[in-house]
């Protein structure tokens, strides 16, 4: 394995499903998905190919089309039905799948002359973990499953196995930032599983039942009657209040709820809350630092693995940041995550740290 | 449906829910169901082979239920296709999904037709599958059987030569560009990315100024103190490039050109996919009916020739079946006997006498739709239309009574074609004598004549005025009575409550259980109290409840 090799690296993890998500749009998710494709070509590997999904339209009205990748001989890809009319690469159609968005239904298929190709997810969550599933069962040893834009779901332990984090200039703002929005998101999805057995398997099981819940310090759940605790900080907050050893919610963790928890005084301020992944977890900055300074913990019933980083230091407008001074920044904040430059060949963090 | 159904009646009865549980896999079927229509009288003997081939898919489900989910899970795999039949019999030229799609059901066609071989039955004549191998061998002309799809070279001699042209050049091209990339990043000391880049620093002069003059790239901008340069094609990478532009642009119009063949086969084969369809949409309707009736326990009703009335023998509704069991409660089969004409069905409060006019209706709507029954037996003559006129489906704006009264005047119109007239404490919204009165003159019109009607109702005594069959729910006997508590509840009138019908005397009094049901269901004792002195008061004036 070269030093810069991250289709290596992905190999080397033994991995049989990546997704690659962005911290932003425009930061290079398209090139990665190019190199791992061409490494995969010349390796003699069957990578599989699918978009994770479609957020809905535009607000132009215009559909939001996934851009054309260019896909190599023997490749496999799921992508909706009306995308192959628009691809200049000939495909065997292997299956349909039942999934259908705006361009019809999910099809999976294998290149067979190679050339470019839009891939067009499916809408929900489910049908991209078939899809992954398919491309599997049709031969795939490697889906890579390329995140929609802001959209980290594809990254859910449920879907793929491990995750690549596309980050750069197109973030905005200069070096330091681009660093500290892809150590926000990388903490996120890095979350770390629950420790203790008893109270993981409580947690589980209160996932399993509610959207929202507490468990009580004799590890009893109580549910919250919401459907999410989106907007319900007050209701959360009080719930916990009246004592909990951790707060359990199976949608989304934003910036109100981590607040009101922030407002409690200690030791309810001390919380412990469980999301099933760092997919779930959508705080600021702020947010965040106000949580954890009051004593406030996050933890995850589904670890994720966040294998690598990639740098595009080309932004949108021409914009740019010097590639070294990128690197070097991004690889000291993620670390000790591998840091790649595809376009300057260049990687930090492979060794173990000392 | 619409033409049994008197509007308002599907819910009323219960029908709706019980149609939802049909379920057919394929949208075949579902289109099927959808265009059902209702048996109506003069259509005995068509009704009678219908409900002969729901039984006999009902026993070989039984007999084969390995061979029945193989058909469900084929049919359940078929989309609907006669978009593309019908595309390519107007000549279009079907996609390679498209394509794939067909191939694949010509191949569930063999698939199902198999299965259908090994099911327990006299399979119908309309059930038969047309062979579709001439369609399956232009989709797949080397017989691989494979099963996806893809425009390969064994379908065209020219697409296999142009592809095999296409490769070739596109090998050149690769070890042309190889070629190049190596000699640039020897000559420069840095690597070219896959992309055909390559970044110098632009710290280092010696290499800007080297990779500047180099004839083999070209510099695509400047960003963040590099320099970018990509490959420049040669002459021959050019040659080569022009050449492949023009070979990928035969390869698609071959490709087209075995498409459109492939299509005309497809327009051959329009007739024969058409009709499978339709045998698929029969067959899977039939199928989601045989297994309704194994869900329900569903039996076959007997037709009877015109003008015989209705029988049910234990008779359940399965809807209502269905809530009481979720409750940890079970049905009592209901049995019932009318002859064309008017009766009337007493009993006391909650004892079932909704629920028995939905049961009757019900079963009559399921087998005229062609569904098995669930009931031990039935026997019926065939009846022109159903109406149930109950409590629900007011319309707004409308009183109780006057939502009633205007609902029947279309039913009660038609009452010579011979229909089932379901009718729920008639005329209830009113005072209690001129609601007597008007129930007996409609029991009275519908006393002679081809319709059969079953009016529930508190009034005493009209069975006795209009002289006709008078049902009573056996209800809460006085023994029974004597056992009750101070603790007990509504539960205890469901489990003391005998729902069981039966034929009684038409001088046989309305039963008198208002106060205490009232009582069981919890309602303030001084009201109770104060009824009962009313009670008291209206009998020593010979009021009471008897008003006539």
């Amino acid at each position: 394995m070269e030093k810069s090799d991250l289709f290596g690296l992905v190999r080397t993890a033994g991995l049989g499903s990546l997704a690659v998500v962005g911290t932003a749009r425009g930061v290079g998710k398209t090139s990665v998905l190019g190199h791992l494709a061409r490494r995969a070509e010349a390796e003699g590997i069957t990578l599989g190919l699918v978009s994770g999904g479609r957020e809905g339209d535009r607000p132009d009205g215009e559909h939001e089309q996934g851009p054309a990748v260019y896909v190599p001989r023997w490749c496999l890809v799921a992508t909706a039905e009306g995308a192959l009319g628009q691809a200049d690469a000939f495909v065997e159609v292997l299956e349909v799948l039942p999934a259908a968005g705006p361009l019809g239904h999910l099809v999976v298929g294998r290149i067979r002359e190679p050339g470019r190709l839009p891939l067009v997810g499916p809408p929900t969550a489910k049908g991209l973990q078939d899809a992954v599933q398919a491309l599997r069962h049709h031969g795939a040893a490697l889906v890579v499953v390329e995140g929609s834009v802001d959209r980290v779901a594809c990254a859910a332990p449920a879907v793929t196995e491990g995750t690549v984090v596309a980050t750069g200039a197109a973030v905005g703002g200069g070096v330091g930032e681009v660093a500290e929005r892809t150590r926000l998101l990388l903490g996120f999805l890095g979350l770390p599983a629950v420790e203790d057995p008893g109270l993981r398997e409580a947690a589980a099981r209160a996932l399993g039942q509610w959207r929202v819940a507490v468990i009580d310090a004799d590890g009893r759940p109580r549910p919250l009657a919401l459907r999410t605790a989106l907007g319900s900080g007050g209701t959360v907050a009080e719930a916990v209040d009246k004592g909990a050893r951790a707060l359990v919610i199976a949608g989304a963790l934003a910036d109100g709820v981590a607040e009101a928890l922030a407002g409690l005084r200690p030791p309810a301020s001390r919380v412990l809350v469980v999301v099933p992944d760092g997919t779930h977890v959508f705080l600021g900055s702020r947010a965040l630092a106000r949580f954890t300074r009051a004593g406030g913990r996050l933890a995850v019933l589904h670890p994720i693995r966040v294998v690598a980083v990639t740098l595009n230091p080309f932004g949108p407008d021409g914009v740019a940041l010097d590639p070294e001074a990128l690197l070097g920044e991004v690889a000291r904040a993620v670390h000790p995550v591998p840091v790649f430059d595809l376009v300057l060949g260049r990687a930090l963090n492979l060794e173990p740290a000392a | 449906m619409n033409r049994l159904l008197v509007p308002g009646t599907d819910k009323g009865i219960g029908f709706d829910r019980v149609w939802a549980m049909v379920e057919p896999a394929s949208p075949f079927g579902r289109e099927e169901k959808a265009k059902a229509r209702p048996f109506l009288p003069g259509d005995e003997q068509v009704l009678e082979a219908e409900l002969d081939r729901v039984e006999a898919a009902r026993r070989a489900c039984e007999a084969a239920p390995g061979v029945l989910r193989a058909l469900q899970g084929r049919l359940s795999r078929c989309r609907d296709l006669r978009g593309s039949v019908l595309a390519a019999g107007r000549g279009a030229v079907l996609d390679v999904v498209e394509l794939y799609e067909l191939k694949r059901f010509a191949s569930l066609c063999r698939e199902l037709d198999a299965l259908l071989e090994r099911f327990p039955w006299e399979r119908p004549a309309d059930l038969k599958l047309g062979s579709l191998e001439a369609l399956s061998r232009a989709l797949d002309p080397q017989g691989r059987g494979a099963p996806g799809f893809y425009v390969d070279d064994a379908f065209s001699p020219v697409l296999a030569r142009v592809r095999r042209h296409k490769r070739a050049v596109e090998a050149t091209l690769e070890r042309e560009r190889r070629r190049q990339a190596s000699a640039v990043a020897e000559r420069l000391g840095l690597p070219v990315d896959a992309d055909g880049e390559i970044a110098v620093s632009t710290a280092e002069s010696d290499r800007v100024r080297m990779a500047r003059r180099d004839e083999d790239l070209l510099l695509v901008r400047e960003a963040g103190g590099h320099l970018y340069f990509r490959l420049r094609p040669g002459p021959r990478a050019r040659e080569a490039e022009r050449v492949l532009a023009d070979l990928r642009e035969r390869e698609r119009q071959e490709e087209g050109k075995v498409r459109a063949k492939l299509s005309c086969a497809v327009a051959d084969a329009a007739p024969v996919l058409l009709e499978n369809m339709g045998v698929l949409g029969r067959l899977d309707f039939l199928l989601a009916r045989a297994r309704l009736a194994r869900q329900v326990g569903g039996t076959r009703p007997r037709v009877l020739p015109p003008g015989q009335g209705i029988t049910l023998q234990d008779a359940r509704h399965v809807a209502v079946e269905q809530d009481l069991g979720r409750q940890g409660r079970r049905f009592t089969p209901l049995t019932l006997e009318l002859a064309p004409g008017a009766a009337v069905l007493t009993g006391p409060n909650m004892g079932g006498k909704t629920v028995a006019l939905q049961t009757l209706g019900l079963g009559v709507a399921m087998a005229q739709m062609g569904l098995l029954v669930p009931a031990a037996r039935m026997e019926w003559s065939l009846v022109a239309f159903v109406y149930y006129g109950g409590q629900e489906g007011q319309r707004p704006g409308l009183s109780a009574f006057a939502a009633e009264v205007s609902s029947l005047a279309e039913p009660l119109g038609r009452r010579g074609e011979g229909g089932l007239l379901l009718l729920d404490e008639f005329a209830k919204g009113t005072n209690p004598r001129e609601g007597r009165a008007l129930s007996a003159a409609v029991l009275r019109c519908l006393a002679t004549g081809p319709s059969v009607c079953l009016l529930a109702t508190h009034h005493s005594g009209l069975a006795e005025l209009v002289g006709t069959p008078h049902w009573q729910v056996r209800g809460l006997g006085h023994e029974v009575l004597t056992q009750i508590g101070p603790g007990d509840g509504v539960r205890w009138l469901y489990e003391h409550m005998d729902y069981r019908l039966e034929k009684v005397s038409p001088h046989k009094e309305t039963p008198h259980e208002a106060l205490l049901v009232a009582r069981l269901l919890g309602l303030d004792e001084q009201v109770l109290a104060f009824a009962e002195r009313y009670l008291g008061q209206g009998s020593e004036k010979g009021e009471g409840n008897r008003l006539d």
